[in-house]
């Protein structure tokens, strides 16, 4: 019996002119993965969600700072530690940069009931991209 | 959603989670797949930021407008239009201290004029500044003039008593020094209640602080007149036929009496002051807080009754024109010994109020007596109160501790009011409810270790807060 997702709005760092609803698991937690990767840490508590205090990795700063072999390592974990804060994921895998073209690609391999899937973050000082993979 | 009219008044009722659990249902029944709406998405968080936002409005916005029309519940601004629109009272907003303050003019000293608001004078122990109210000329020296000064800024904290010490100008003058004494002789206006024409002289060299009402208990075209005093609230005692009163009850107080056209001494006429008298003329008051609205606001009902009940003297004595902003205290208790006389006795932020405002209230609330009714406005009899003990505490916070001792002690006296209690279990709890203090032994209240009651039926006595005398023990 196949997991049930449900559906959302389309939206990675905002919401389109006009709401589009997905309904692939893909998108509806990789979007929602890449959205709290953008969101500060205890910003979700200012509306009230449950657990907002601790939620939340804006995977910005990187990009403002200067990763060294060391820091990079931390980075992955930091951000590994928030994707498995999804109840929906079971695993994750996540590799961070190198810098190419003041662009820092941040790969997120996860696992859900349904299947493997993977997307790219694309961060640079003032924009973050998503790239959904299968 | 329904709500009880408990709920409505409370701004706890509409809470964050109450409100998006609604909002889920109401999704789910057209329809949506909430139950799979994880934490980070889209329409679960914009549910989420509007149920923040309606429970904030909401949770505000509701109880005040249902508790707006009722004096328990209603508040701030809403409080004030309640007031003003269902009761026709408006609030007494905070009013300004004068007083008046003396300028010694040095030998070969000039003088000079100076618009109001030119001189700013800084009493050094409080650090409050207040501005001469009107045009003041400083003759050159040697010489002196006395000039109305007002406080700096509105508010109760301005009560500097007489003869504070240093008082300087902010732009010093040369050879102008600056003093606040209290009238000579030193006393506060004379409060005459009644139709008679004749007036008191005041002298001698009084001991102490006291309150005194003459009773004229006959009457006749002129002096000599029959007449009794009571004196810091006491039974009334009789003076005899008399022209004047040396060393009244012991405390130093002369009074000779003055007749004056026609019926001067009235029977049932009543003359009142206190002693010492003080520099300052009006006393100035924080804005009118809610509570004190509100009671004035229920003691109106009893101004539409044609029998007089004790909310109607108080509220007559907190609503006078000029003169009610300054009356925090009111107490009123029909007198022991004259069947028809109504002893209002007042008080301010600041303790005693000036003569002036005794007199301004007597003169509001004499024509608006109920009935045969004598109403007697009085200040109450001053009290020294010395507080005294051992007080522990870490050396870490002994200045802090001394400092907030003296807060809290101030306020608890305060507290107490005319004719209240004063409890050694209340002093001591207020100290240890101090951070950093360890321990409060042996606290007196004027050398007693019982509770101190201040006055009776008869006597009206409010205390005097002195400096506290608790020695400190740190650790």
């Amino acid at each position: 019996m196949s997991t049930f997702y449900g559906s959302d709005t389309a939206c990675v760092s905002d919401v389109g002119l006009i709401d589009l609803q997905v309904t692939s698991p893909a998108l509806i937690i990789g979007q929602r993965l890449a959205r709290l990767l953008q969101t500060p840490r205890g910003a979700l508590a200012l509306v009230s969600e449950p657990d907002g205090a601790n939620r939340g990795w804006d995977i910005r700063q990187y990009a403002l700072g200067r990763l060294s072999p060391s820091t990079t390592q931390v980075a992955q974990q930091q951000i590994t530690n928030e994707c498995l804060k999804d109840e929906e994921v079971q695993s994750v895998s996540v590799v961070v940069g190198p810098v190419s073209n003041g662009t820092l690609p941040i790969s997120v391999s996860f696992v859900a009931a349904s299947g493997p899937f993977q997307f790219t973050l694309n961060v640079t000082a003032l924009t973050v991209t998503a790239v959904f993979g299968q | 959603m329904t709500i009880t009219l408990a709920q409505a008044l409370s701004p706890n009722t509409f809470n964050v989670q109450a409100i998006f659990q609604f909002g889920l249902s109401v999704y789910q029944s057209q329809g949506f797949p909430v139950q799979s709406w994880q934490p980070g998405g889209v329409e679960r968080t914009r549910l989420m930021a509007f149920s923040t936002m309606l429970a904030d409005v909401v949770g505000n916005y509701i109880p005040t407008y249902t508790g707006a029309g009722f004096l328990d519940y209603a508040t701030g601004l809403w409080l004030q239009l309640t007031a003003q629109e269902l009761y026709n009272l408006i609030y007494n907003s905070a009013g300004f201290t004068q007083g008046n303050i003396l300028l010694t003019v040095a030998s070969g000293a000039s003088g000079g004029t100076y618009a109001a608001g030119q001189l700013k004078a800084t009493f050094q122990a409080s650090g409050l500044s207040y501005l001469n109210a009107g045009t003041v000329v400083i003759p050159a020296g040697p010489g002196s003039v006395s000039a109305l000064f007002q406080a700096e800024f509105a508010g109760a904290k301005y009560a500097d008593p007489s003869n504070s010490g240093a008082l300087f100008l902010t732009s010093a003058i040369p050879g102008v020094t600056l003093t606040n004494p209290g009238p000579t002789p030193n006393y506060s206006p004379v409060t005459h209640v009644g139709s008679g024409t004749g007036t008191l002289t005041l002298g001698g060299s009084p001991v102490g602080s006291h309150s005194v009402i003459i009773s004229v208990t006959a009457t006749s075209a002129s002096s000599p007149v029959s007449a009794s005093y009571s004196l810091d609230g006491a039974a009334p005692v009789a003076l005899g036929i008399t022209s004047s009163v040396t060393n009244l009850g012991g405390t130093g107080i002369n009074i000779t009496f003055n007749s004056g056209t026609g019926t001067s001494w009235a029977v049932n006429d009543s003359y009142s002051f206190t002693t010492p008298g003080s520099w300052i003329t009006q006393q100035g008051n924080d804005q009118e807080t809610d509570l004190a609205l509100a009671t004035r606001c229920r003691n109106r009902w009893a101004s539409l009754s044609a029998i007089p009940t004790q909310s109607l003297y108080q509220l007559l004595a907190t609503s006078a024109p000029t003169y009610g902003q300054q009356v925090t205290q009111c107490i009123v208790v029909p007198d022991g010994t004259i069947n028809n006389k109504v002893n209002i006795v007042v008080a301010g932020p600041g303790g005693i109020l000036p003569g002036t405002t005794i007199t301004g209230l007597q003169s509001f609330i004499t024509p608006r007596a109920r009935g045969c009714d004598n109403p007697v406005v009085q200040s109450p009899a001053s009290l020294n109160v010395t507080l005294a003990g051992n007080i522990t505490c870490l050396a870490s916070q002994f200045a802090t501790v001394q400092t907030s001792v003296q807060t809290a002690m101030t306020s608890l006296v305060n507290a107490a009011g005319i004719n209240g209690t004063i409890r050694i279990a209340a002093i001591i709890d207020a100290i240890m409810n101090i951070a950093g203090t360890v321990d409060a032994i042996g606290i007196t209240i004027n050398g007693s270790g019982s509770n101190l009651t201040l006055g009776n039926s008869s006597t009206f006595v409010l205390a005097a807060l002195q400096p506290l005398n608790f020695t400190y023990v740190t650790q």
